[in-house]
């Protein structure tokens, strides 16, 4: 038998999902974004019972693109049960959905969660009332402590599909049939005319914050204070770990033994492969000091993801986690809503905006959130195109550390300034924002460390055998003259147009694969400080790494033709311009 | 009244919604009704902000101009 874990978004079913499915998750989600099914099983009474995590929806006439998923989850679910999850402060809405899936005629479980929210709200809900109209089992929840969840599962067999009219019949005042949303809306009124009473709602510190927060005067300087906050805990952080300990490790322990104990010699191609490629210094061939320009697979490929990117992978998210969980994520979005309806977007883009900020790959998945095409298609790009991810980030903190600052304010402006020609040319709509603002909740220590292991430990999965898989793609090229030959034939425009060296060929190649490594071989090419500003911001807008790019694929679909042409374009004006920029400025 | 001529921290009724079922099914679905009591959080830029039953929502200034709410 087959659950559907239904309900709004945002009401707790992922808290659910955990709680029922403990560690038996077999297909995981990206943390944070519930654009996408999750299956996983829970056992009762001796049986084991799938789970299906769905994202959330407000009706079954879909808005956006994973409420469309949602829909399509419980309509090729026929014989299934579902498990309403129904916000006790927000009973109305809840049940409007429920209701749907009522007449469906789905057997249906509800759970009035965030049941200690309901009644710091002082809403008091008669939930045997609720059920006696319904004759569906309804058991108050609080998913964050696990209280009434057991409850609810073992209820699941008393679920049956129920009739509408019969629900009419028991509930007082109403008579009329329910077919279109205003009569389902009379109905649930009637409901919750008999259910729900709402007491006197006392402000606390809490509510008075949140205000304080959300209104444009005082928010925007707060928000300008922990997006600062954010930045340099996460430069000094990275940089603590990653300069005072990973360095040492790697340059001064791992590539010596690797150079003592590897087959072969400088010089020899598998050597030259897995250790390190070695440099010319005055025509002789001289081995390298350090993890950077090594260049070997188990050398450069296991430095670049564990000793330079971990730190800044890890603290990102951990300050990330801490951001969603709080719930401070929906404030930003109502804050930066002005300046990015300017650019075709509204203020619910700054969710995948900044999950791009750690990878670009789920972010793609989080437009799924935005409601028409054209917006779907300009975030996917502008997030593709100018948001370096956090591996990226990582990496420039540690090579380019007094140039960083410059390549993130220049790739934002690009953001915005391709937005909003973008916004000129695509055509579509840009709905306004609507959204619910959750109150401010004290993060759980439990729920963030699993989400920082879950994307931490995602990040390694797919980094170490990417990167190592790049280095040793780059060696070979290298070493079949593939990449010299490369940067022969473009050095006009690399040199020309760009104005960064020929050798850049290489790490741009590296790019295909893996951005953090592209930027790591490029500290490795001689040139100056502003060459390797150029050649940052190219390693970023030249094209989406390969798994961004699966992604945007599978996504964006036919859109994504349109997205090469944009990056084409801004490949070379963008790119371009900052060698004008500094040819202007007199620096090359 | 018109919602956005409500001041922070001030109460109101909505008495009306000026829109199209489209408008009214997406306001219903959020929790803002005819007959529900709103108390104002942010009014003077950006999208309106307010509190239903408890609840805070934002909304964009264009659908927050058809909402006629009574003090």
């Amino acid at each position: 038998m087959k659950t559907l874990l239904m309900g709004n978004p945002n009401v707790g079913k992922s808290v659910f999902f955990n709680r029922l499915t403990g560690a038996n998750i077999i297909e995981s989600n990206y943390p944070g974004t519930t654009v996408d099914y999750t299956k996983g099983y829970m056992r009762l009474e001796g049986k084991d019972i799938e789970i299906i995590d769905v994202p959330g929806t407000f009706s079954l006439e879909p808005k956006d693109k994973a409420e469309e998923v949602a829909v399509k989850m419980l309509h090729e679910s026929k014989g299934s049960k579902v498990m309403c999850i129904i916000d006790a402060s927000k009973v109305e809405r809840g049940l409007y959905l429920a209701l749907e899936i009522i007449e469906q005629g789905f057997p249906v479980v509800i759970a009035l969660n965030m049941w200690d929210v309901a009644i710091d709200k002082s809403i008091d809900i008669d939930a045997k009332k609720l059920e006696q109209i319904l004759r569906i089992p309804v058991v108050p929840t609080v998913g964050i402590s696990g209280e009434g969840i057991s409850t609810l599962a073992s209820r699941l067999g008393d679920a049956t599909p129920v009739k509408v009219e019969d629900i009419v019949e028991r509930t007082e005042g109403i008579k009329h049939k329910v077919n279109t949303p205003d009569e389902r809306w009379t109905l649930i009124e009637g409901i919750s005319k008999e259910i729900v009473t709402f007491g006197e709602y006392q402000h606390t510190l809490k509510d008075a914050i949140g205000d304080f927060t959300v209104k444009p005067a005082t928010g925007i300087p707060f928000a300008i204070a922990v997006l600062y906050g954010f930045w340099s805990v996460f430069g000094s952080f990275a940089g603590f770990f990653t300069d005072g300990f990973l360095v040492k490790i790697f340059d001064e322990h791992w590539l010596p033994w690797l150079q003592t104990v590897f087959p072969g010699g400088l010089g020899n191609w598998l050597y030259a492969l897995i250790v390190d490629v070695g440099h010319l210094e005055n025509g002789v061939l001289t081995a390298s000091d350090n993890c950077f320009e090594s260049f070997g697979a188990l050398s450069s490929g296991l430095f670049v993801p564990v000793g330079v990117v971990l730190p800044a992978i890890f603290i990102f998210y951990l300050m990330l986690a801490l951001l969603e969980d709080i719930g401070y994520m929906p404030r930003l979005a109502v804050l930066i809503d002005t300046v990015l309806h300017k650019i075709g977007l509204h203020g619910y883009a700054i969710v995948p905006s900044i999950l791009a900020l750690g990878c670009n790959v789920p972010a793609v998945g989080a437009t799924r959130i935005l409601e028409t095409k054209k917006q779907r298609f300009m975030m996917m790009t502008l997030l593709a195109l100018f948001i370096p991810c956090g591996a990226q980030i990582g990496i420039m903190q540690d090579v380019i550390p007094g140039s960083i600052g410059f390549v993130m304010l220049y790739l934002i402006a690009g953001y915005f300034i391709f937005g909003y020609i973008l916004n000129k040319i695509v055509p579509g709509k840009t709905p306004e924002i609507l959204m619910d603002v959750p109150p401010y909740q004290k993060p759980m220590s439990r729920n963030i460390s699993r989400k920082v292991w879950m994307r931490t430990s995602g990040f390694l999965k797919v980094a170490v055998p990417f990167v190592i898989l790049g280095s040793l793609l780059v060696n070979v090229l290298y070493l079949a003259g593939t990449i010299d030959w490369l940067g022969n034939i473009l050095a006009p425009m690399f040199e020309g147009w760009f104005g960064v060296p020929k050798e850049t060929a290489g790490p741009l190649v590296a790019a295909f694969l893996r951005k953090d490594l592209a930027v790591a071989q490029l500290s490795a090419i001689e040139m100056t400080k502003y060459q390797m500003i150029s050649a940052v911001v190219l390693v970023s807008i030249y094209f989406p790494c390969i798994a961004t790019f699966a992604m945007m694929l599978r996504e964006g679909g036919k859109a994504f033709l349109g997205s090469l042409a944009v990056l084409l374009v801004v490949v070379f004006t963008w790119g371009g311009l900052l060698h004008l920029l500094w040819i202007l400025m007199g620096v090359v | 009244m018109i919602l956005t001529a409500l001041k922070s921290r001030e109460l109101a009724r909505i008495v009306a919604i000026e829109g199209g079922q489209g408008l009214r099914q997406k306001l219903l679905l959020h929790g803002i009704s005819e007959g529900s009591t709103v108390r104002m959080v942010s009014s003077n830029r950006g999208p309106v902000v307010l509190e239903i039953n408890g609840s805070t929502i934002a909304i964009g200034r264009g659908m927050a101009k058809k909402i006629i709410v009574q003090k």
